[in-house]
Order: structure tokens, then sequence, then C-alpha cells
């Protein structure tokens, strides 16, 4: 991978005695999709509007392409194009007219973004004040991929989309990638994060609780076992600890999370009278509820 | 001025032109409808009440009685009317309270920062719009005005003359015959000239409005409460005023008042009586003491108004702006 395009280092943000971020230090290359995950509160959006300006730092630093957040936020916002969660366009202009006015401010031709309200089924002629929320998610993810720039920075992008714009929605930013472009999203729908993703960033309380890469994700799998007899116990061999964990969840039954290779893992169970397992790839869902256990509201 | 700031002046002015046309109709009848009811009454009938009245209420204007029953004196008291500072203040106080604490409110802000403006675009640009709506409200007001002067015509009093026989002579009025109505041009008795400095006065006036909304909203995120601290900002500076003209012993609260520099029919009577002392920063008033000149009435309310405007850019530029409500 290339040099980092986003990068925060120590990046805090307290009001008062709450910290919604605590010395987050992250670094996304260029060309990398990054899902940025975690429950309501835990900081993304404080991040993301750290990252673009909006809010200074209580301490730490936040660079994007090279440019402070803070000290060169119109250099840092040319680079990006930023969707916010809940989008609020000027209700008394068409849709049209809101993509010429964004595209006027970035010094463009709005027939970009005509065509991707186009790929979206949105009527450009409606006054943004007559639209539903659907429509205006639409409305403003037409403006963000039309900005071409080489950072994407979309919190929740297909909230309100229906599952047909949706797919349009993630095949847009995975073209953006393939161009070159940087995407940063947060969202609660842990399918498309895990579809689309290079890389999960989990936030909780304002701190980075893990940065995992969905190809090392991918390559972990987890084993459901049952013992044949309740006087024995599953013993991890001692060069394994840290790479498998085993949880017991009943009187005989375990879930082992592994990271190790299943031949081996196998090898290791075949030593044990067992009764009945099951093995299963490690799913985004799985390593989220490992984080936040019962706090998963919001997530899909 | 850059790409973007053209492209949100233009913005902006598109968002408001609905309320500055509103605005410039209601003053541009007002005035012109004010100098016709002039035409109306008689200034006799006017000057009959006036003097009945004047030994109370004296006290409450910074004129000579003699100007107010004039056609300058009584067409420069459009300047007072509530309705022109209200047109005034609806532009300033919408305009300025939706910089900043507007957007925040409609959550518009976020979206017009993800695009490559500097906040200092995104304040000044408005802050011009603002501007340049009240410089032109102010015009339309004079323009009304002069548009009244130039249309209405009053009522004049003329009594049958005997011309004496002899050359050099003047001609007589007869006394015990009805007098005959004649109407001229109110253009003959005043001139529309003479309002510019009460024009340029309220104009300072409404900047410093404007000035006021804006800093405010720069500092704040609800809309309504902007507009709401304004207009009590207004209401208690008003009621200052009407205290210390009311009692000598409360006189020193015109210091603490910007209505104190708001005095158009005292810079109507400077146009009309002492032209020279127009561009003076200070004046003697009618008892003698030193007070503020036309220039000292326009920089007490404009230098003031612009510092806001610049408090709060500076502001703006500082503050974290919090995710819509």
């Amino acid at each position: 991978m290339s040099e980092a395009l986003i990068q925060t280092r120590g990046l805090t943000k307290r009001y008062g005695p709450k910290t919604a971020l605590d010395a987050c230090t992250l670094s996304v290359s260029a060309g990398q999709i990054v899902g940025l995950l975690g429950p309501n509160g835990a900081g993304k959006t404080t991040l993301v509007r750290l990252l673009l300006g909006y809010l200074r730092p209580t301490a730490g630093q936040a660079r994007i392409g090279g440019f402070d957040s803070v000290r060169q936020a119109v250099q840092v916002r040319r680079l990006v194009a930023y969707l916010p969660g809940e989008p609020r366009l000027f209700g008394h202009l068409r849709g049209k007219e809101v993509l010429r006015f964004f595209a006027a401010l970035r010094g463009h031709s709005p027939h970009k973004a005509y065509r991707i309200a186009e790929q979206l089924e949105l009527d450009l002629s409606v006054r943004v004040r007559a639209m539903s929320t659907g429509m205006r998610q639409k409305l403003a993810l037409a403006g963000t991929f039309a900005a071409d720039c080489p950072v994407l920075i979309l919190d929740e992008p297909t909230s309100n989309l229906d599952p047909e714009s949706r797919t349009t929605v993630l095949a847009l930013v995975r073209q953006a990638q393939q161009n070159g472009a940087t995407v940063l999203f947060s969202s609660h729908v842990l399918p498309e994060v895990e579809e689309i993703s290079h890389r999960v960033v989990m936030l909780r309380e304002g701190r980075v609780v893990a940065d995992v890469s969905m190809e090392s994700l991918r390559n972990e799998y987890h084993i459901e076992l049952r013992l044949d007899r309740s006087d024995m116990e599953l013993s991890v061999p001692r060069e394994w600890v840290g790479k498998v964990r085993v949880r017991k969840i009943g009187d005989q039954s375990y879930h082992i999370d592994c990271g190790i290779s299943l031949a081996a893992a196998l090898r290791w169970l075949a030593s044990y009278p067992v009764a009945d397992v099951r093995v299963a790839p490690t799913a985004l869902r799985t390593l989220y509820e490992k984080y936040f256990g019962s706090e998963t509201h919001g997530a899909t | 001025m850059n790409g973007s700031f053209r492209v949100l002046v233009r913005y902006w002015w598109r968002e408001s032109r609905s309320l500055w046309l509103t605005c410039a109709i209601g003053l541009f009848l007002f005035c012109w409808i004010r100098v016709w009811i002039i035409s109306q009454l008689p200034t006799s009938s006017f000057e009959i009440i006036a003097e009945q009245l004047w030994e109370k209420y004296e006290r409450f204007s910074t004129v000579p009685f003699r100007q107010l029953i004039s056609y300058h004196g009584r067409v420069a008291l459009a300047f007072d009317e509530p309705i022109i500072l209200l047109g005034i203040a609806i532009w300033a106080i919408a305009r300025g309270s939706d910089t900043v604490s507007g957007k925040l409110s409609r959550g518009t802000m976020e979206i017009l920062l993800a695009q490559p403006v500097s906040r200092h675009a995104l304040y000044y640009s408005q802050g011009l719009v603002t501007l340049m709506g009240i410089a032109a409200l102010v015009m339309v007001v004079w323009c009304g005005i002069a548009v009244g002067i130039a249309t209405v015509k009053v009522p004049i009093e003329q009594r049958p003359v005997i011309p004496l026989p002899l050359p050099g002579l003047p001609q007589v009025p007869v006394p015990f015959v009805k007098p005959r109505i004649e109407y001229v041009p109110i253009s003959e008795k005043t001139a529309a000239i003479y309002f510019l400095p009460a024009a340029v006065n309220l104009g300072c006036w409404g900047v410093l409005v404007a000035g006021l909304a804006t800093a405010w909203s720069a500092c704040d995120r609800h809309r309504g409460r902007t507009v709401g601290a304004v207009v009590l900002f207004l209401a208690v500076e008003l009621v200052l005023r009407l205290v210390s003209m009311a009692s000598p012993a409360w006189s020193w609260l015109q210091y603490f008042t910007i209505f104190l520099a708001y005095d158009p029919q005292a810079l109507v009577h400077v146009a009309v009586t002492q032209p020279e002392l127009l561009w003076a920063w200070t004046r003697t008033d009618l008892q003698g003491n030193l007070t503020l000149g036309p220039l000292g009435c326009y920089a007490v309310l404009l230098v003031p108004g612009l510092f806001l405007f610049l408090i709060g850019g500076w502001y703006f530029q500082r503050r974290d702006l919090p995710a819509p409500i």
C-alpha cells in the first residue's frame, strides 16, 4: 500500500468532562476502503468532524493529504467529498439547482452529478422541500460522488435507501475506489461493510478498540464443539495462547475462536472425545459482538 | 473576489431576494404614501395642534418647533416611523441571524462546509449581501420620499391681492376675503436632497443592527435565540432613549443607547439650515450643548456595526460547529 492519505495522531476531543474521542491514532492508505463501526455515541461522527475541520481537537492532530484539518481546512475539503449522516439541503431549490450549486463551488460541470442522479433514479425537477428522506439522500449522494475527490467520507451512505439504490451506492463506492479514491465510511449495516471494506476500525467510548483488515478476518474462523464426556476440559497448547480463545458455553460445549490453520486445529481436537463439531468463518458480526456485546443496537 | 465567493454571493442573494423585495416594496410605498398624507393635512392645522402641545413635548424633540411644522420637518418625521425602522430591522435581523446560527439550526452548514469554501468566505459573502441589501433598502426609502416629493401637490391658501397703483410698492393681500386654495408641488417647499443625510443615518443604524445579529449568530446555534436577543437589545435601547428624554434626571442614560446617534430629523435640520455642517463630527444643539454632528452620528453607528461583523467572523473561524440538532 502507498503512503497514508488520512492520518490522525493522538486525536482527542473533550467536551468538559466528557471525552468524545480519546487519543485516536489512525492511518489510512490511498486506495483503501475503511469501514468505521461502533455503537451510537462511540465517536465516529466526532472523528469525521475533526477530520473535516468542523471541530477543533483538544489534543493531537488530523491530516488529510498532508494538510492539517484545522489550519488548512479549505485544502482538506478540496480533497474530500463528504456525505453527512443526515444531509440537510436547501429546501427552496430544485434537485438540479442543488447539484449545479455544488458543482459551481467546486468549479466543475454538473453533468456527472446529473448522470449519477439518473443512475439512482432521482427526479431532479422536484424541490428539495418536497422530496422524501430517501430522495434527499440520493441527491446528496449524487453531489458527493460527482465531486471527483481523492478522499470520500461517507456517513451512513445507504441509510434511508431502497435495496436497489443500496446496491447502486455500493457499486459507486467500489468504482470510486477502483479509480484511486480512498473511502472512509461509517455504517450500521455490517454485511455492507463486510462486503466492500478492506479494513474495519471499531470505536467504543471514543477509543479505537479494533483495527483489522478484512483479509485477516476472512482467514479467521470459529469452532462450535461438544465433547462426549463431562469430566474432560479443553486446554489450549501453550504455543497457541493468544491465537486460540476457548469459551465454555455449556456443560460439555465450547466456542473456539481460531487464528491458526484449520488442519492444526482439527489435529489438536482429535485428541478429545468429540461428539459434535461445527466450523464457520468468523463474520464481522462475530467480531462486532465480541467488542460491543449487548451494545449492538442499530447494527444490522 | 474568487469564484466560490461569487457563487456564494449569488446564492445568498437568490435565497433572500424575496424578503428584500417585500421590504423594498413596503418601504417604497410607505414613504410615498407618507409624503402624500402630509399633503392631506395643511400645515396651518398642524401648526395649531403642535403649538398647543409644544411646551409639553419639546423635550422629546431634537429640532426646533419651526422645523416640525415645515414640510422638511414633516417629511423627516417619516424616518422615525416604526414601519421604516421595522423594514430595515427585519432585513438586518433576518439576514444577520441566518449567517451561522440559522444554518446550524437548519443543518445546512454541514453540507455547505463539505464544499471547498473557507469559513471566511461563507461568513463574509453573507455579510456582503446583508450590507448591500441595507444600502439598497435605504436608497429605496430615499427614492420613495423623492418620488413622493416629485409627484405630490400640497394645498396652499392664497388670498386675493390688491395691486397698489404706485410702481415699486408690494401687493397687499385682502384680509376679509375667503382664501383661495391652490395646489402647488411639494417640491417647491422642500427637496429630496435634504433627506439624504437622514437616509444615510438610517443605513448606519441598519448596519449596527445587522452587525449585532450577525455577531450573535456566529456565537450561537439557535436562530430563534439570536433573533430574540437582538430584538430584546433594541427594545431596551429604545426604552433607555425614551427615559433619557423624558426626565432630565435620567438624561445620562442617552449615552447608553444607540438611538442617540440615530437622529434623522436633526440631520435634515442641519441639511436645510446649516449645510456647511454636513461633514462635521460635532455640532451644538438647541440648548447650546455639544452634540454629534452628521459624521459623528454615522460613525457611532457604523464603526461598532462593522466591528461586530469582524468580531463575529473572528469567532466563527475558531468555533466548533456542532452536528445538526
